[in-house]
C-alpha cells in the first residue's frame, strides 16, 4: 500500500479550517455597519451593548460570520463579564441533549453570561424552558439568530459583501500563491451559486483543489522524497 | 386442463402452484380488500352522520360491526399488501436482519470502543452470522428495489380510495335529493385516473415480482488488502437482461453541517470491476448462478467509520434491462488492514 | 506539558480525532525533569486508522505537544507521521 503523504499539505478548505474561530473575525467598518474584534474602540462599543441587553442577538445569514464572532468575543466576554457558558446546538440532536442544556443553565451560577449558537434550532419547547430558567437565574443570552425575532434585540448584523469574502478567500489561499489565480478565476460565479454564504462556496472550492491536486497542478509545491519504510529514524 | 391458480399455497418449505401468478393474484386480492374497506366505512359513515329520510343509521350494534368489519378490511388488506411488496427482491438474511434490528439499518457497526484491536475498523458482524450454502459466508444487502412499486401502491390506493369516499358523497347527495352534479361529473375522469394508477401499480408489481432474491457469498470476511478471494452471485426471478454486472467499490463518506442542514457526502472511489454477463436470460427454474474470484488491490485502504466520516467497502450487484426494471443491489464488507493481527480460526 | 499521539480526519467532513496516548506533566514534575534534554516517551501504536490521502477525507496521525505557561499562555506543536501497513511501498 503506497505511503499515504503527510507531508502533501492541507487543503485550505476543509472544514477544521473552517469551524468557528479558525479564522479571526473581520472588520469592514462600524460605520458601515462590521467590525473587527482587534480593534478596540468597536469592540467596547459592542461589549457595552451586550451589557445593556441582558437578552441578544447576532443576527446573520447562513456563513456570514455569526460562530465565528461569537468565538472571536469570548475572551473580552470572559473578561467584562467572567466565564462565559457555551451551547451550540446542532441538526439532529435528540430530546435528552435539549434537556441537558436546560439543566446546564438551571445549575449555572447567577447572572452568567451563556453564549447559545443555532438558537432557532431548539424546539419550542426547549426554547421556552431554557428562556424560563434563565429568566429564574437572572442570566445573560447572547444567541445566534438568522432572522430577527421578538424578545432578541439585535446586538449586531453579521453581513458579508462580496468584496469581503473575496478578500477571505484570497487570504486564505495565502500558502498557494502560484495557483491562487486558477482558483479565484470563477469567483463570482461561485459567490452567486452560494447566494452570499461564503461556507457553501468554501466547500465548491475545496472541490476545485482537490481536483487541481489530483490532476497533479499543485504537486511540485510538496512532493518531496520520502525516506523508504523502515528505514528512517 | 390446469388452469393457473391466482394464489401460491405454501406447504412447509415448498411452494405449490405457480409463484409468480400467485404473488400478483394475491396482490389484487389485498387491493380489491382494502378498497373495500374503505367503501364499506365510508358509506356506513355517511348514511350515519348524513341523514337521508329514513335512511339513517342507528348507532346500535350493527352500526359499530360494520365500523369494525370496514377498518377490519382496510387493515388487513393495506397490511397484507404492504407485507407483500416488502418480500419483493428480499433475501431470508435481509429479513432476518430486518427483523432483528429496530430503527436505522445499520449492518456494520463501529468500532472506536477502547480496546478494540482494530479501532474504527468496523466488526461487521452481522455481516457473517449467516452461512452460504456454496461458500463460507453469505452477505446481507442493504438495497431494496421496491420503492418505486411501494410509490405505485401508495398512489394507486390512495387515488381509489379517494374516489371510491367521493362515490358515497354523490350517492348520499341523490338520496338526499340534493345531487351534486358537479361532484357527479368528477367521478369519471377521477375513476379514469383511478384506473389508470391501478393498473400501473399491477403493471410494476408483477415487473418486480420477476425480480426475485441476489445472493452474495464469499469465502471468506474480512478481507484483506492484496489477498484472493473466491465469490458466489446467483440471481433469482423471472427477467431477461441486457447486463447483468458485479463490482467491488470502495466509497468515501463525509458528513458536514452547512447553515441549519446535515450533509452527508459520498465518493466513489474505487470500482473494480469482477463479472460482466451480457444478455442474461432468468427464470423460476434456471436461476443465474456465477462463481468469481475477487481481490482487494494491494493499495487499498482499509474500512474505516469515524463519528463523520467513513471508508465503506462493498460488492454491489447491477443488473440492466429493458423492459423490467434495472436493479442495484450492495452488499458491504470488511476490509481489514494488511497489518491485521492474526485472527482465530471462526471454526 | 501535555504530549499527544492522535489521529484526526481532514477534508469535507467535520473534524473526528482520537487521542491515542496521552502524557500530562504537572508543575512539580517540569521542575524534576531537565527540559533541555530529550524528553523520550514510547507508545505502541495500533494496527489502525492507517494514514490515508482520499478525496473527500484524509486520516493524519501526530505527535503533539502543548505547553502551558505561566501567564496563561499555551504552545502547541506537532509534528505529523504516517503509519502505515509493515508491506506498504512508496
Amino acid at each position: 500500500m503506497p505511503v499515504a503523504d503527510f507531508r502533501r499539505p492541507a487543503n485550505p478548505f476543509a472544514t477544521r479550517f473552517l469551524i468557528p474561530g479558525a479564522s479571526a473575525y473581520c472588520r469592514i467598518d462600524r460605520q458601515n455597519g462590521t467590525l473587527r474584534s482587534s480593534d478596540r474602540d468597536s469592540l467596547q462599543w459592542l461589549l457595552g451593548r451586550i451589557e445593556r441587553h441582558r437578552w441578544g442577538a447576532i443576527q446573520g445569514p447562513h456563513g456570514s460570520g455569526k460562530s465565528t464572532l461569537l468565538v472571536a468575543l469570548r475572551p473580552a466576554l470572559h473578561d467584562r463579564f467572567g466565564p462565559p457558558g457555551t451551547l451550540r446546538f446542532r441538526p439532529g440532536q435528540s430530546a435528552a441533549d435539549y434537556a441537558a442544556a436546560v439543566e446546564q443553565l438551571a445549575r449555572s451560577p447567577v447572572d452568567r453570561l451563556w453564549l447559545i449558537d443555532g438558537w432557532e434550532r431548539l424546539p419550542r419547547a426547549a426554547a421556552w424552558g431554557l428562556r424560563c430558567v434563565a429568566r429564574l437565574r437572572r442570566l445573560r443570552l447572547l444567541v445566534t439568530l438568522h432572522h430577527e425575532a421578538a424578545r432578541w434585540p439585535v446586538i449586531w448584523r453579521t453581513a458579508l459583501d462580496p468584496q469581503l469574502a473575496r478578500r477571505l478567500t484570497w487570504e486564505r489561499l495565502d500558502d498557494w500563491p502560484r495557483h491562487r489565480p486558477l482558483l479565484m478565476a470563477s469567483w463570482e460565479a461561485r459567490w452567486e451559486r452560494a447566494a452570499g454564504d461564503l461556507r457553501e462556496s468554501w466547500f465548491e472550492l475545496f472541490d476545485a483543489f482537490e481536483s487541481l491536486d489530483r490532476q497533479g497542478m499543485l504537486s511540485e509545491a510538496w512532493s518531496a522524497e520520502l525516506p523508504e519504510p523502515g528505514h528512517g529514524e | 386442463m390446469r388452469l393457473p391458480k391466482p394464489w401460491s399455497k405454501k406447504r412447509g418449505k415448498r411452494i405449490a402452484g405457480r409463484a409468480f401468478s400467485g404473488t400478483v393474484g394475491e396482490a389484487v386480492f389485498f387491493a380489491v380488500l382494502f378498497l373495500v374497506g374503505v367503501f364499506t366505512l365510508a358509506l356506513t359513515v355517511a348514511q350515519r352522520w348524513v341523514p337521508v329520510s329514513a335512511l339513517v343509521l342507528p348507532t346500535g350494534l350493527g352500526f359499530w360491526i360494520l365500523i369494525v368489519l370496514s377498518l377490519a378490511l382496510v387493515v388487513t388488506g393495506g397490511v397484507a399488501l404492504a407485507f407483500g411488496i416488502l418480500q419483493i427482491g428480499a433475501s431470508s438474511e435481509r429479513r432476518s436482519a430486518l427483523a432483528r434490528r429496530a430503527g436505522e439499518l445499520e449492518l456494520i457497526r463501529p468500532s472506536l470502543a477502547d480496546g478494540s484491536v482494530l479501532p474504527t475498523v468496523p466488526r461487521g458482524a452481522n455481516l457473517t452470522d449467516s452461512p452460504g450454502m456454496r461458500l463460507a459466508y453469505r452477505l446481507p444487502s442493504t438495497g431494496w428495489p421496491g420503492w418505486r412499486l411501494a410509490s405505485a401502491a401508495v398512489l394507486a390506493l390512495m387515488w381509489n380510495g379517494g374516489w371510491l369516499v367521493l362515490l358515497v358523497v354523490v350517492i348520499t347527495g341523490f338520496q338526499q335529493g340534493r345531487p351534486r352534479w358537479v361532484l357527479t361529473g368528477l367521478l369519471l375522469p377521477f375513476a379514469g385516473v383511478g384506473v389508470w394508477a391501478f393498473r400501473y401499480f399491477l403493471a410494476r408489481f408483477r415487473e418486480m415480482s420477476g425480480l426475485g432474491a441476489t445472493i452474495v457469498e464469499i469465502s471468506e470476511h474480512p478481507l484483506l488488502p492484496g489477498h484472493d478471494y473466491q465469490g458466489y452471485v446467483a440471481q433469482f426471478g423471472r427477467m431477461h437482461l441486457r447486463k447483468l454486472q458485479v463490482e467491488l467499490i470502495c466509497e468515501e463518506e463525509s458528513t458536514y453541517r452547512q447553515g441549519t442542514d446535515l450533509r452527508v457526502e459520498k465518493k466513489t472511489i474505487r470500482c473494480e470491476k469482477v463479472l460482466l454477463d451480457r444478455g442474461v436470460t432468468i427464470d423460476r427454474q434456471h436461476p443465474w448462478e456465477r462463481e468469481f474470484a475477487l481481490k482487494v488491490p494491494s493499495d487499498s485502504m482499509h474500512s474505516f467509520r469515524s463519528p463523520h466520516n467513513a471508508v465503506r467497502w462493498k460488492v454491489v450487484v447491477t443488473g440492466e434491462a429493458r423492459p423490467w426494471p434495472s436493479f442495484c443491489q450492495s452488499f458491504p464488507v470488511v476490509v481489514q488492514p494488511g497489518s491485521t493481527p492474526p485472527r482465530r480460526s471462526p471454526r | 506539558m501535555e504530549t499527544s499521539v492522535l489521529w484526526y480526519t481532514e477534508g469535507k467532513g467535520e473534524e473526528d480525532l482520537q487521542v491515542h496516548h496521552f502524557e500530562r506533566l504537572g508543575a512539580a514534575e517540569l521542575l524534576i525533569r531537565q527540559l533541555s534534554e530529550d524528553q523520550p516517551f514510547a507508545t505502541r501504536l495500533p494496527y489502525s486508522p492507517l494514514s490515508y490521502d482520499g478525496q473527500l477525507l484524509r486520516i493524519r496521525w501526530c505527535v503533539r505537544l502543548r505547553i502551558f505557561l505561566a501567564g496563561g499562555d499555551e504552545l502547541m506543536a506537532q509534528q505529523l507521521f504516517c503509519l502505515t501497513a509493515p508491506d506498504a511501498r512508496r
